[in-house]
């Protein structure tokens, strides 16, 4: 069953558009993620779940029924915010309490609710003190127990590690993960980290400029981008302006004649994108057999980053056309030199054609 | 070298306040704390304490000091909380015009306000005209030197200094906390009586001791719209001064006055939020 639907919910201010009509529906146990650049509207569409505001056209649905009308404190939410929210005069139990004491919930419930939720987050020992005496990762990991422990329908996060440094972001990734599988709740997830995104989720919700650009899996989201937009969001991408050929090939900016997956779109003649992730571009050495690569391009090296695990080289094509190429850093694996020549290969499945603008239909 | 200068410039920079604060208020307050202890022909005497002590007239003054001052940081406070809260959900713009309006008490002197008061609420005044012309009869309503006349004049004036600490302590609580109250599922009251009231506390304890700190040497207004019951702590210097030329009492009850005040200053400074009233950040 859907836990959350929006029913080409829209909300404009005045003249401005914070959401086009969208439709979206969530289901039991999914963990899905509004990703999306600053004012595309995820956080209009967090609110408009929440009931912090009132869509300008559509409905919104909560386990089923109509909630449009419904006040943020009858929608049975749970929402943790990236300033974590915690009652500062209040000690950790009582701000686990908090959603329980409102429900009416018998002290000695209350009592084994909080102590097994903290258990579950790995607090068990923070009970009596207050939310400043712990760190920004503590305090968010009280903030979600204090959401579990009611046992809302679904759980509103918006950007809830945003305040976190990396490391312990990713932390807090992985514990999120584990949670959501161990308990099976509903999440809906918000935010403009990528990585993020593509590390939590089971479905991304891609927005741009108020509406869904696309969604879909991660995997999907990556590998079958289905504009420049996504290609561009989601990872880093080479895409170059192209002409489709009618061999069914492209020829790319630099002159270069590649092959391409086919996609409906595509036709002869005409004006597309063409998308080749980084890390499907080889570097081919001596000794290197390149025949297995059907698409190939010679250049002449501007740069190589080594970003830690991984290693970026720049390469110039023809007519100001520079290709990335990122590969696995290797002991002995030489840096190019800035000017030396270089040949780079690549396969026709990775080679995305794209529409020049807006997106693919289907 | 470098810190020597710095010192130096430092000196220089309070100097002039310094010196004049020294030549019209310290001097004089030691003044008035040494006549405490000097006879009228100049011996040291502790008469002016003593008679205190066994005073009726004093015991009676300093209890209705602290009753009035009481009274008056109550009303102030049920006045106050709710223009604060008020104040505190306006968007920023909008507040800083309306707090022009709240600070307006501080454009007139207290002594013009007293006057305008009186014409307002005297036996003929604005308000008993107004209830004569609308119920008739003759029966005007007593606003005016009793204790219903000194709460109006001293809450007027005081409602801005209880306004901006609690306005300052509604206002570093995060929007976000009523927000997941809410959606937790807490309703209005809830949310007022467990998180908001509860975290303006520090405010509303700076306000309500300043309030009480500045109500207890109060002068103009109880004497000029207060009853014969109605006489404070500073009334009753003024009636040793000029009326009995009694000055070693007179200047022993500005001492004890001032000590009452410090005592609560010292209160201030002990409470959380209370610093942000005297001055100090956070």
């Amino acid at each position: 069953m859907a836990m959350v639907g929006l029913q080409r919910a829209g909300k404009r201010y005045g003249d401005v558009v914070a959401l086009h009509e969208v439709d979206l529906s969530v289901e039991e146990g999914e963990f899905v993620t509004l990703l999306g650049p600053s004012g595309s509207g995820k956080t209009t569409m967090l609110n408009l779940i929440a009931g912090m505001i009132a869509p300008t056209t559509g409905q919104i649905f909560i386990a089923g029924k109509d909630a449009t009308n419904t006040p943020p404190n009858k929608r049975g939410l749970g929402m943790v915010f990236q300033n974590y929210a915690l009652m500062p005069h209040m000690t950790i139990f009582e701000n686990v309490a908090f959603p329980l004491r409102v429900r009416k919930t018998p002290e000695e419930e209350i009592k084994k609710k909080v102590a097994h939720v903290l258990n579950l987050v790995h607090l068990p020992q923070v009970a009596n003190r207050k939310p400043r005496e712990l760190s920004g990762g503590q305090q968010q990991r009280v903030a979600l127990a204090r959401c579990i422990v009611y046992n809302p329908t679904i759980i509103l996060m918006d950007e809830p590690l945003g305040a976190l440094d990396k490391k312990l972001r990713e932390q807090m990734q992985l514990e999120l993960k584990r949670i959501h599988t161990e308990l099976k709740i509903t999440m809906l997830y918000v935010t403009h980290d990528q990585e993020e995104a593509l590390t939590m989720s089971d479905r991304i919700v891609l927005l741009n400029d108020g509406r869904i650009e696309q969604m879909g899996p991660p995997e999907e989201m990556y590998f079958k981008p289905r504009s420049v937009f996504a290609a561009d969001f989601l990872g880093s991408s080479n895409i170059w302006d192209a002409t489709i050929e009618s061999d069914g090939g492209a020829t790319i900016k630099s002159g270069d004649k590649v092959k391409i997956k086919s996609e409906a779109f595509a036709k002869p003649g005409a004006k597309a994108k063409i998308m080749v992730r980084p890390e499907n571009i080889n570097v081919i050495r001596q000794g290197d057999d390149e025949s297995r690569f059907e698409n190939r391009v010679s250049g002449k090296a501007i740069d190589t980053l080594i970003l830690g695990g991984v290693i970026k080289h720049y390469v110039q094509l023809a007519n100001d056309t520079v290709i990335i190429s990122q590969e696995l850093t290797r002991s002995g694996r030489r840096s190019l030199t800035p000017g030396q020549d270089v040949r780079l290969a690549w396969r026709p499945d990775d080679t995305l054609p794209l529409p020049a603008t807006g997106k693919m239909e289907g | 070298m470098l810190e020597r200068r710095a010192q130096r410039l430092a000196i220089m920079f309070v100097a002039p306040a310094t010196i004049f604060m020294l030549a019209v208020f310290l001097i004089p307050l030691w003044k008035v704390v040494s006549q405490s202890f000097t006879t009228m022909d100049g011996h040291f005497t502790w008469a002016g304490y003593a008679e205190l002590k066994t005073s009726i007239l004093f015991a009676k003054v300093m209890w209705n000091t602290i009753e009035i001052s009481l009274m008056a940081t109550v009303v102030t406070l049920l006045f106050a909380y709710p223009l604060a809260y008020y104040l505190a959900k306006q968007p920023p713009r909008r507040r800083a015009y309306l707090m022009v309006f709240v600070l307006l008490p501080f454009w007139t002197s207290v002594l013009v306000k007293s006057f305008a008061f009186m014409v307002v609420l005297g036996e003929n005044g604005f308000i008993n005209q107004g209830l004569r012309a609308i119920i008739g009869g003759d029966l005007p309503i007593k606003l005016l030197f009793n204790r219903t006349g000194v709460m109006i004049g001293m809450t007027h004036y005081f409602i801005p200094f209880m306004v901006f600490p609690i306005l300052t302590s509604l206002l570093a609580q995060s929007p976000d906390l009523p927000k997941a109250a809410q959606l937790m599922g807490s309703g209005a009251m809830r949310i007022f009586f467990k998180i908001t009231l509860p975290l303006s506390m520090p405010g509303v304890m700076a306000g309500s001791l300043l309030t009480f700190i500045l109500s207890l040497g109060f002068f103009i207004t109880p004497s000029l719209m207060g009853g014969r019951k109605d006489m404070m702590m500073a009334n009753l210097v003024d009636f040793y001064m000029r009326e009995t030329l009694n000055w070693p009492v007179a200047a022993a009850i500005a001492c004890l006055l001032l000590l009452l005040s410090l005592a609560f200053i010292g209160l201030l400074t002990r409470i959380p939020g209370g610093k942000s009233v005297l001055g100090e950040a956070g």
